[in-house]
């Protein structure tokens, strides 16, 4: 997958927690990316296995509005995704990104 | 022409204050993009409730972006192509017209998968006109790494999509390869295409 400053800070959140379960909407106002760019490279991440996504369930209690699709980062992910962040701490491109706090090697 | 202007202008408004009042009508709308089996069309359904009011007309025009693309953009070239999306395995992904058992491309496909890039196979793809998408992930005996190539071929024009580990490894076929000088050529033209894309 392209390296792009979307894929930085995306993955950049979701190795922050990579234990936690991150919907779209809140992916991406953490992350800073708009929606248009978020889903599309969501999905490509889906496809590559780097996350694994869910259907929200109500359980017991009616959640009272529809259930949301949630994204997991899988090994692999945590894995693909932290040797990306380690890549663009040498490149050029994202030295003016906020990488500084970057979670590397994704260690759980 | 004051007419016209005054149309769009309404049509305009139309669209701000729909965006405005009815998002989630625009977004049932602009969902349709998207095949009726993509979960996208029920996730972001459920997204709109998170998002704060003021932000859904900005959120709900950008899926429109993203249906157009993402969601009506392959439908159609689905639609044009209708058997693209079928599953071959041996290497070939998917094949349009679909082919058939003993075709003579899967069989030259099958008899020599290492020499892909072999005039052979090449050729073959060429004389039959059709828009293939190989996928092959295995070790030539060249000891070439293992990776998919993805090659399309599409009536009388030739594209060539790969990542850049795949574009080395089809050099690397290219090298060790016993080509004509012209389809040499023809390959580094489409991988410098594709570099360009």
């Amino acid at each position: 997958m392209r390296m792009t400053h979307a894929l930085i800070s995306i993955a950049t959140v979701l190795l922050t927690d990579p234990d936690a379960r991150h919907f779209g909407y809140d992916l991406g106002r953490r992350a800073g990316v708009r929606s248009g760019v978020l889903y599309p490279l969501l999905a490509r991440m889906l496809a590559e296995g780097w996350l694994k996504d869910e259907w929200e369930s109500a359980g017991d209690e009616p959640l009272g509005r529809p259930n949301r699709r949630y994204y997991e980062v899988t090994e692999a992910g945590i894995e693909q995704l932290g040797a990306l962040l380690q890549r663009a701490q040498t490149d050029a491109r994202f030295r003016q990104s906020p990488l500084a706090t970057l979670p590397l090697g994704g260690a759980r | 022409m004051i007419e016209l202007l005054q149309v769009s202008a309404s049509s305009g408004l139309l669209l701000v204050l729909a965006l405005g009042f009815a998002p989630r009508l625009v977004l049932r709308f602009v969902l349709l993009g998207f095949k009726p089996e993509d979960p996208r069309r029920r996730e972001l359904s459920a997204e709109l409730a998170a998002i704060p009011r003021r932000d859904r007309p900005f959120w709900v025009a950008e899926q429109l972006e993203v249906a157009l693309i993402e969601g009506l953009l392959p439908r159609l070239v689905e639609h044009v192509l209708p058997h693209r999306a079928e599953v071959w395995s041996f290497g070939v992904t998917s094949a349009w017209p679909p082919i058939k058992p003993g075709d003579p491309m899967l069989l030259a496909m099958r008899g020599a998968p290492a020499q892909l890039a072999s005039g052979r196979v090449a050729r073959a793809i060429r004389r039959c006109r059709r828009l293939v998408l190989v996928d092959l992930g295995y070790q030539g005996p060249s000891r070439w790494p293992l990776a998919g190539v993805r090659v399309v071929w599409l009536t009388g024009h030739r594209h060539i999509v790969m990542t850049s580990t795949e574009m080395v490894v089809l050099a690397q076929m290219l090298r060790a390869g016993s080509h004509a000088a012209q389809q040499k050529q023809e390959f580094h033209a489409c991988i410098e295409l594709s570099n360009r894309i």
